[in-house]
C-alpha cells in the first residue's frame, strides 16, 4: 500500500518539478502551489456546502453590518456580536469536513514537498553524519560502511549501546548522486547520498524499513530489505530555507502563502465559494 | 592579553548579562560607510607584535621576501610604541592620534580612585536600570548600557566626517565600536557571552591533574556512564530572574566503546569527533524566560577518548548573526560576515592561552586553535580585498602576538622554561608566523594600485620574559604600602591594603599611583610639593634596583606621567610607568594588586615573551610604499598620516604629525 501511494505521488511530484530543476527554486515552488492552490479549490468545491457556506457568510455580513448600524445601541450591538461569533463557529462547522478530507492528501503532498526543498545537497568537500539505526545492540554487530570513490569516510564506526546507533561521518568529494553500502549479517543494501546538484535536487533522507508508517515519511528510495537488522539509514543533510530579497523563510511557509494566494484568487474564476 | 582569574573579573562588576538580556545591541544603522569615491586609498595592515628586531633578523636571511620588497620601494623604521607598551594603550595611541594623557587609557586595569575597586580599562558594562520584580523574575524598565571609555575621535569617525568610507576590521580597543556608519567590527576587549576576557570548559574524567579553579577556564569532572557523558555549558547570568542566576545549555557526548571517535548532542545539533579534532561553530541559546534566550557560538575540541576523556569547549562566542552586544557598526556588518563565511570569531583575541598556560592544551592544541583564527582571519581578508575600492581598510591580525607570547621560550635558550625537545619541534614556530604575515602582506600588495597607500604596523614589538618581579611586595618592604593582614598577601585587592598608611600602590602592569588626597577616595598624600617629592623619591628608587640573580638593574626607567602624557585625562594616569628592562616584566600578582613574599621569581610559565617593559625595548615596526620622512615615527604619528593621505589635516589634541609622503 505503501509503496503504491509512493510510487503514484513521487512520480507526480518528479514529473511535476523536473522541469524546474535548474531554475531558482522559487520557480518550482510557485508551480508546486498553484497545482497544489488548483486541487484545493476542486476538491473543496465538490465536497464542502457551498450552499451553506454562502448562507452563513451572508448571516455574518448582515450582522456586521449590524453592528455599524445600530452602534448607539447597546443591546442591539451586543446581540449581533453575539451573532457574527455563532456565524462564525457554523462557517468554521461547515469547513470541518472539506479539511478532514484534505489533510491526508496535504501531508502526503508535504512529505513530498520536503524531499525536494527541504534539505541542501552536500558540497564538495563538505562533511555530514550518517546515522545507522539498529534492532539490535550495535557493539555485537558486524555491520560495515563503504562508500562510493566520490565519497570517504572520515570516522571510524561510533556505537551507541542506549540508542542501537552507528554513526559515522562522510565527506563528499565528487559530485553526483553517491552510494553508501551498508554489509550486516551477510546482506548488503545501499542508500544514497547526494553531493552537489542543481538548485532544486530531491534529496531523499532516510531509508527506512518496510514499516508503513516509515514508508510514507521517507518515500524516496525503497524500503531495506526484510530480516535485516537495521531500522533506518538517516543522512543528517543540512536544512534549507527560501530566500527571497534577503528573508529567508522556512520552504512550507512559502509553500502556505503561495497556495492561499492561488487559492483565493482563483476561487472567483473558478466559482467556488470559499 | 594579560590573564585575568574569571572570579576577580566577575567581581569587578561586568554584569555583561543584564545587557545582553536588557539591551542588546543598538538599532542597525542605515548606511554602512561613507560615500565618496576616492582617488588615493590606503590599507593598513595591524599585525599585532610583529617585532623589529626579528623581523631584521629573518629579513636578513632572506625569508621576508614581501617585506623586503616593501621597504626597498617605500622604508621600514622601528616604530615607537605607547607608555606603557600594552595593546589597548598602543592601539588607542594608533587610533586617535594622541597619548594616553588624551585617550585616557593607561593599561589593562584601570581602578576607580574612589574605591580602589579595579575594572577592565577600555569598556564598561552596567546591568538595566530601573526594574520591576514580580515573584521571581525581573523585568526591566530601562535598557543597560555598554560604554566605550576610550576618548578622543577615532581616525575612521574623522573620515566619514569627511565622507570617506572606512572598513575597520577587528581593532583593538573599540569594545562596543565607536559610533560610526562606517564598518567597524570590534576587536580585542569583545568579551565572551559571559562578559569576561573568555572562559573555557574542560571537561575531563582526569580532573585531578588540573587545578579545579583556574584562571580564563571552568575544570569540570564528569564520568564516562554506559558509553555516555551528561555535561553542561554555563552562559551568561539571567538578568530576568532575581539573583541573575546562571544560566545552562545541557549537553550528551556519546563515546565508542573502542574507538578514539564521539558523538556531541547539544540542542538539536548532533556532531562527531575524532580524537584531536575540533567541531564547527556550534550555535547555542541559554534560556532566560520563555520568551527569551541569548544566543552564542562555541567550539568544541575532542582532546581524548580514551583511556581519559578530555573534552575541551571554547568561550561562548558572542553570535554574530544576531550579537547580543554591540560588536559592528553599523549592526549590520557583522551578521553580512556571517551570512558570508558563517560564525566566526568574535570574542577579543580568541586564541586560548590561558589552556596552554593551564595544561589543557599542548602547544599542538594551541597550534591548531590560532590557525584555525588564521585561516578565517584570511578568508575574511580575502573578501575585504576584493571589494575594496575607495577610502581606507585596516585589517587586524593576531596570530603573530598571540604566538610569541607562547613560544617565545622555544627561541630563547636562556629562557628558565627553555625545552630543548620541545624547541625541537616548536622553535620555528615563530618565525614561520612572520613568514605567513609576509604572505599576507602579498596578498595585500596584489590588490593595493599604485594609488593605494601600504601601511604595516605592530603595536608593539617583543622580547623574552625570563623574570618577574613583584612591586607590591617592593612598596610594602620599602614602607611605602601597607597591608591589613601581612599573612594574607594574596588576598585580593583592594581590601587587604591599609589605605591609612599607603603612599603608593600598584595595579595594572606597569602603573604606580600615589595615594593621593586630592584623587583618591582613602588619600594620605598632599598634591603639589609632597606629591612631587614622593614621586621622585619613587623613580630614582626603582631605577636603582638590581635582580640579585643577574646583578642587573631591572627598571631601565620610571616614567613620570606628568612630564610624559600630554592632553585631559592626565591626572587620571598612574602617577608612574614603570618601564622594565628587556626580560623583566611585573609579576603575575602585580596587576591585581597582590604582594607574594617573594620579590622575584623565575618566570616559568608557557607565557614566555612579552612586551610591557620600557617602550624602548619593544617598539613596533612600520613598513609602507611611501617615503617615511622621520627617522623616529610613533604610533601617534599613523593618525595624522591616514587623514593627511586623504589632504584632511591632523585634529586637534592629536599629538602625532604625517610621517610619511605618498604621491601615488
Amino acid at each position: 500500500m505503501a509503496s503504491v501511494i509512493n510510487l503514484l505521488f513521487g512520480k507526480t511530484f518528479d514529473l511535476l518539478l523536473y522541469p524546474f530543476q535548474s531554475l531558482n527554486p522559487w520557480v518550482g515552488m510557485t508551480v508546486v502551489s498553484l497545482v497544489a492552490g488548483l486541487l484545493v479549490l476542486a476538491i473543496y468545491g465538490h465536497i464542502s456546502d457551498q450552499e451553506g457556506i454562502k448562507a452563513v457568510k451572508d448571516k455574518i455580513k448582515a450582522h456586521l453590518l449590524e453592528l455599524r448600524l445600530y452602534k448607539d445601541n447597546f443591546r442591539a450591538t451586543t446581540r449581533a456580536q453575539r451573532d457574527v461569533l455563532r456565524y462564525n463557529a457554523k462557517y468554521l462547522y461547515c469547513n470541518l469536513k472539506p479539511m478532514f478530507v484534505m489533510i491526508v492528501p496535504f501531508i502526503l503532498i508535504i512529505i513530498q514537498l520536503d524531499l525536494w526543498f527541504g534539505y541542501r545537497p552536500l558540497s564538495p568537500g563538505e562533511s555530514v553524519m550518517v546515522k545507522v539505526k539498529m534492532d539490535q545492540d550495535p557493539t555485537q554487530s558486524d555491520l560495515t560502511l563503504q562508500a562510493s570513490p566520490g565519497l570517504e569516510i572520515e570516522t571510524p564506526p561510533l556505537r551507541i549501546e542506549s540508542e542501537k546507533e552507528i554513526d559515522w561521518r562522510v565527506k563528499g568529494l565528487e559530485a553526483g548522486v553517491q552510494t553508501l553500502t551498508v554489509s550486516v549479517a551477510g546482506q548488503s543494501f545501499t542508500k544514497q547520498l547526494v553531493v552537489s546538484g542543481k538548485p532544486l535536487t530531491k534529496i531523499s533522507q532516510a531509508r527506512v524499513a518496510d514499516r508503513f508508517l516509515d514508508r510514507l515519511m521517507s518515500p524516496a528510495e525503497p524500503p531495506i530489505p526484510p530480516n535485516v537488522p537495521v531500522n533506518k539509514v538517516e543522512i543528517l543533510y543540512a536544512g534549507q530555507e527560501m530566500s527571497l530579497l534577503g528573508y529567508r523563510m522556512h520552504w512550507i511557509i512559502a509553500f502556505f502563502i503561495l497556495s492561499l494566494v492561488f487559492g483565493f484568487g482563483l476561487k472567483g474564476f473558478f466559482g467556488v465559494e470559499v | 592579553m594579560k590573564r585575568i582569574d574569571r572570579r576577580e573579573f566577575v567581581r569587578w562588576g561586568v554584569t555583561a548579562g543584564s545587557m545582553l538580556a536588557f539591551g542588546g545591541a543598538p538599532a542597525a544603522l542605515v548606511r554602512a560607510s561613507g560615500k565618496r569615491e576616492t582617488k588615493k586609498k590606503v590599507i593598513v595592515l595591524g599585525i599585532d607584535g610583529l617585532d623589529p628586531d626579528l623581523t631584521e633578523l629573518y629579513l636578513s636571511q632572506g625569508k621576508l621576501p614581501t617585506f623586503a620588497k616593501l621597504a626597498s620601494e617605500g622604508g621600514f623604521r622601528r616604530l615607537k610604541t605607547s607608555l606603557p607598551p600594552q595593546s589597548p594603550v598602543a592601539w588607542s595611541n594608533f587610533i586617535t592620534g594622541m597619548d594616553p594623557g588624551g585617550h585616557g587609557i593607561f593599561d589593562f586595569i584601570h581602578r576607580n580612585p574612589k574605591d580602589y575597586n579595579p575594572y577592565l580599562s577600555t569598556s564598561s558594562v552596567a546591568g538595566g536600570g530601573k526594574t520591576i520584580e514580580i515573584g521571581n523574575y525581573v523585568i526591566p524598565i530601562s535598557s543597560g548600557e555598554v560604554k566605550l571609555l576610550r576618548h578622543g575621535d577615532a581616525f575612521w569617525q574623522i573620515l566619514e566626517r569627511h565622507d570617506i568610507p572606512a572598513t575597520v576590521y577587528k581593532i583593538p580597543a573599540n569594545f562596543p565600536p565607536a559610533p560610526t556608519k562606517q564598518r567597524t567590527l570590534s576587536g580585542m576587549g569583545t568579551p565572551d557571552l559571559l562578559g569576561t576576557y573568555g572562559i573555557f570548559n574542560y571537561y575531563t574524567t582526569e580532573h585531578a591533574e588540573l587545578k579545579p579553579d583556574i584562571g580564563g577556564g571552568e575544570i569540570h569532572d564528569v564520568k564516562v556512564i554506559g558509553g555516555k557523558v551528561d555535561a553542561r555549558l554555563r552562559g551568561p547570568g539571567n538578568a530576568f530572574k532575581k539573583g541573575n542566576p546562571d544560566t545552562y545549555v545541557d549537553f550528551t557526548v556519546f563515546v565508542d566503546p573502542v574507538n578514539p571517535v564521539v558523538k556531541v548532542r547539544i540542542m538539536d545539533q548532533e556532531f562527531i569527533l575524532k580524537q584531536g579534532e575540533w567541531s564547527g561553530w556550534i550555535r547555542v541559546a541559554f534560556p532566560m524566560i520563555p520568551t527569551q534566550s541569548v544566543p552564542g557560538t562555541c567550539k568544541f575540541y575532542l582532546k581524548q577518548a580514551h583511556p581519559h576523556f578530555k573534552l575541551y569547549v571554547s568561550a561562548v562566542n558572542i553570535d554574530p548573526a544576531s550579537p547580543a552586544l554591540p560588536i559592528s557598526t553599523p549592526e549590520s556588518y557583522a551578521q553580512e560576515l556571517e551570512s558570508k563565511f558563517g560564525p566566526y570569531y568574535t570574542k577579543g583575541l580568541p586564541a586560548d592561552t590561558q589552556a596552554l598556560d593551564h595544561g589543557v592544551f599542548d602547544e599542538g592544541d594551541f597550534l591548531s586553535l590560532d590557525e584555525d583564527i588564521f585561516r578565517e582571519d584570511r578568508a575574511i581578508l580575502d573578501y575585504e580585498l576584493s571589494r575594496f575600492d575607495s577610502g581606507l581598510l585596516f585589517y587586524y591580525i593576531s596570530n603573530a602576538d598571540q604566538r610569541q607570547h607562547m613560544f617565545y621560550r622555544f627561541i630563547d635558550k636562556e629562557h628558565p622554561g627553555y625545552d630543548p625537545i620541545l624547541a625541537q619541534k616548536y622553535g620555528n614556530v615563530i618565525e614561520d608566523t612572520y613568514i605567513a604575515m609576509d604572505r599576507i602582506l602579498a596578498k595585500v600588495l596584489d590588490k593595493a594600485g599604485k594609488d593605494t597607500l601600504v601601511l604595516v604596523m605592530s603595536d608593539h614589538g617583543f622580547t623574552y620574559y625570563r623574570r618577574s618581579f613583584n612591586l607590591t611586595t617592593w612598596l610594602e618592604e620599602n614602607g611605602y604600602l601597607r597591608l591589613v593582614n601581612r599573612r594574607q598577601r594574596d588576598a585580593a585587592f583592594p581590601g587587604n591594603t591599609d589605605w591609612s598608611r599607603t603612599r603608593a600602590y600598584t595595579l595594572g602592569l606597569n602603573g604606580l599611583y600615589i595615594n593621593r588626597k586630592d584623587r583618591e577616595g582613602k588619600g594620605i598624600v598632599a598634591p603639589g610639593a609632597e606629591r612631587e617629592s614622593l614621586v621622585r623619591e619613587l623613580a630614582e628608587k626603582l631605577e636603582a634596583i638590581t635582580d640579585p640573580a643577574t646583578g642587573q638593574k631591572i627598571i631601565s626607567k620610571a616614567y613620570i606621567a606628568s612630564e610624559a602624557y600630554h592632553g585631559s585625562y592626565v591626572d587620571e594616569a598612574p602617577d608612574i610607568l614603570v618601564g622594565y628592562a628587556r626580560g623583566v616584566r611585573c609579576s603575575w600578582a602585580t596587576p591585581l594588586g597582590k604582594a607574594p613574599l617573594e620579590l622575584f621569581e623565575n618566570n616559568m610559565e608557557h607565557w614566555s615573551g612579552d612586551h610591557c617593559m620600557d617602550p624602548d625595548v619593544t617598539p613596533g615596526i612600520l613598513f609602507t610604499n611611501g617615503k617615511i620622512t622621520s627617522d623616529h615615527p610613533s604610533l601617534c604619528d599613523l593618525s595624522p598620516t591616514m587623514l593627511h593621505a586623504f589632504g584632511i589635516e591632523k585634529q586637534a589634541g592629536m599629538v602625532g604629525s604625517n610621517v610619511v609622503e605618498f604621491h601615488g
